[in-house]
């Protein structure tokens, strides 16, 4: 499970996550984009995400000093070339091998920092606990069929880890792995019902409070579904037809 | 009377529908084939009534697979189709000039058999024209309130397609 003293891991790498800051935008997108591109090479796996993550990258019209500082937070400063600058710094125009050379070095900071305990730990994740998948997760946290299929088992109503061990045949661990790698990942919402007096406020991501620009009102999310109802025992018809096994041992 | 079942293919012409039936259905694919007149397409012929394929489940009921006509023009037929349907396989291809796009064509056109049934987007020929990249279909999804599985594929392979389905499954149980 992940813990502030087991940084979440994708396979051998960590899932980790970067902000921008002050960057020209045309600036902010090359870089996002090389980003994804260099996400075979990169040691760990980089995703950007709005508000507080996990790497700072502040461009010239940003101040590298935080307004709320979260001291485990590295910066990396973007701008022009400037030998006084000190820190972590890239200069324009941006070079993939450098970009990927420090991203290298700044994870390894990070992953580092968590093993210390130095980061937020992460909310632990009961059996029970109903989780909703806000949108259909990274290749990068798909890396195998077992997860494909986790995260398609989530796609309908709220989901609990009881439930993604039952419904999966999976073993716990890989369910578990797998929740903690979405929350990381910020793609999991709680399912709880708000409590009244909070019932008009949007509610907040289990790890932390931020989501990314693009991400619709709640009302338009991907919510339970009410699907039509099948008739017992076709899908166990259509899979033995199609040579498939039954759940989870597929 | 036979109980009979069954799930959509969609997508634009040369997604693969044709094939994507063809790799999994106990006989031919019936397709209703004509000469194509889009020159914008490298297509000798394409599918303007619909594609139909079958499999016989153990208790002689019939799953059959239908794959829809890709043009817009033809979305009369996609309502038709969508009645009383296990859930839609819809085939993007990489290579077209705006492949996102025509993904929001078949979430439009098929919003209400999405909502209440299941749905699968495969993306194909990602080999040579990776991008958008998945991730891209995931956002375009969210951001139009739609979640379903999304991944690469190759329907030429029928194991492929056999897993896109199997996904479709999946979300069926729920």
């Amino acid at each position: 499970m992940t813990s502030a003293a087991t940084p979440a891991i994708k396979g051998q790498r960590a899932l980790l996550s970067f902000s921008v800051e002050g960057l020209p935008p045309r600036e902010e997108l090359l870089l996002k984009s090389l980003v994804r591109l260099l996400d075979h090479r990169t040691h760990q796996h980089w995703a950007w995400k709005a508000g507080q993550a996990d790497l700072r990258v502040v461009g010239g019209q940003a101040s590298a000093e935080a307004d709320d500082p979260a001291p485990a937070v590295p910066v990396l400063a973007i701008g022009q070339p400037d030998p006084q600058r000190g820190g972590h710094f890239l200069a324009l125009p941006l070079h993939a091998d450098e970009l990927e050379n420090t991203l290298n070095r700044l994870g390894a900071m990070v992953v580092h920092a968590r093993g210390l305990g130095i980061a937020a730990p992460d909310t632990h994740i009961a059996d029970d606990e109903e989780f909703r998948l806000l949108r259909w997760p990274p290749a990068a946290l798909l890396e195998t069929p077992a997860r494909v299929r986790l995260a398609t088992l989530m796609t309908g109503r709220p989901t609990s880890l009881l439930l993604l061990r039952q419904r999966s045949g999976l073993a716990p661990q890989d369910c578990l792995d797998f929740l903690a790698d979405l929350r990381r990942a910020e793609l999991l919402e709680s399912a709880r019902q708000p409590a009244p007096a909070a019932a008009a406020t949007p509610p907040v991501a289990l790890s932390t409070p931020s989501a990314p620009d693009s991400v619709p009102p709640l009302d338009s999310r991907p919510q339970a579904l009410a699907r039509d109802p099948v008739q017992p025992g076709l899908l166990a018809r259509i899979r033995s037809r199609l040579g498939l096994l039954t759940t989870g041992h597929k | 009377m036979t109980v009979e079942h069954k799930i959509l293919f969609t997508g634009t012409m040369g997604a693969g529908k044709t094939t994507a039936i063809g790799a999994v259905s106990e006989i031919p694919p019936v397709s209703t084939d004509v000469r194509n007149s889009d020159t914008s397409v490298a297509k000798a012929t394409t599918t303007v009534g619909l594609d139909y394929g079958e499999l016989t489940l153990d208790n002689g009921e019939k799953l059959r697979l239908y794959g829809t006509p890709g043009q817009m023009r033809f979305d009369f037929m996609w309502r038709i189709l969508a009645r009383g349907a296990l859930g839609l396989v819809i085939l993007v291809d990489n290579s077209r000039p705006d492949p996102l796009a025509d993904l929001d064509i078949y979430l439009d056109g098929f919003a209400e058999l999405i909502a209440r049934t299941a749905c699968v987007v495969a993306v194909g020929r990602m080999e040579a024209h990776p991008q958008p990249d998945i991730d891209a279909y995931a956002q375009r999804m969210e951001s139009r309130g739609v979640l379903c599985p999304v991944l690469p594929a190759n329907v030429t392979d029928a194991r492929q397609v056999v897993e896109l389905l199997e996904l479709l499954l999946l979300q069926l149980e729920t």
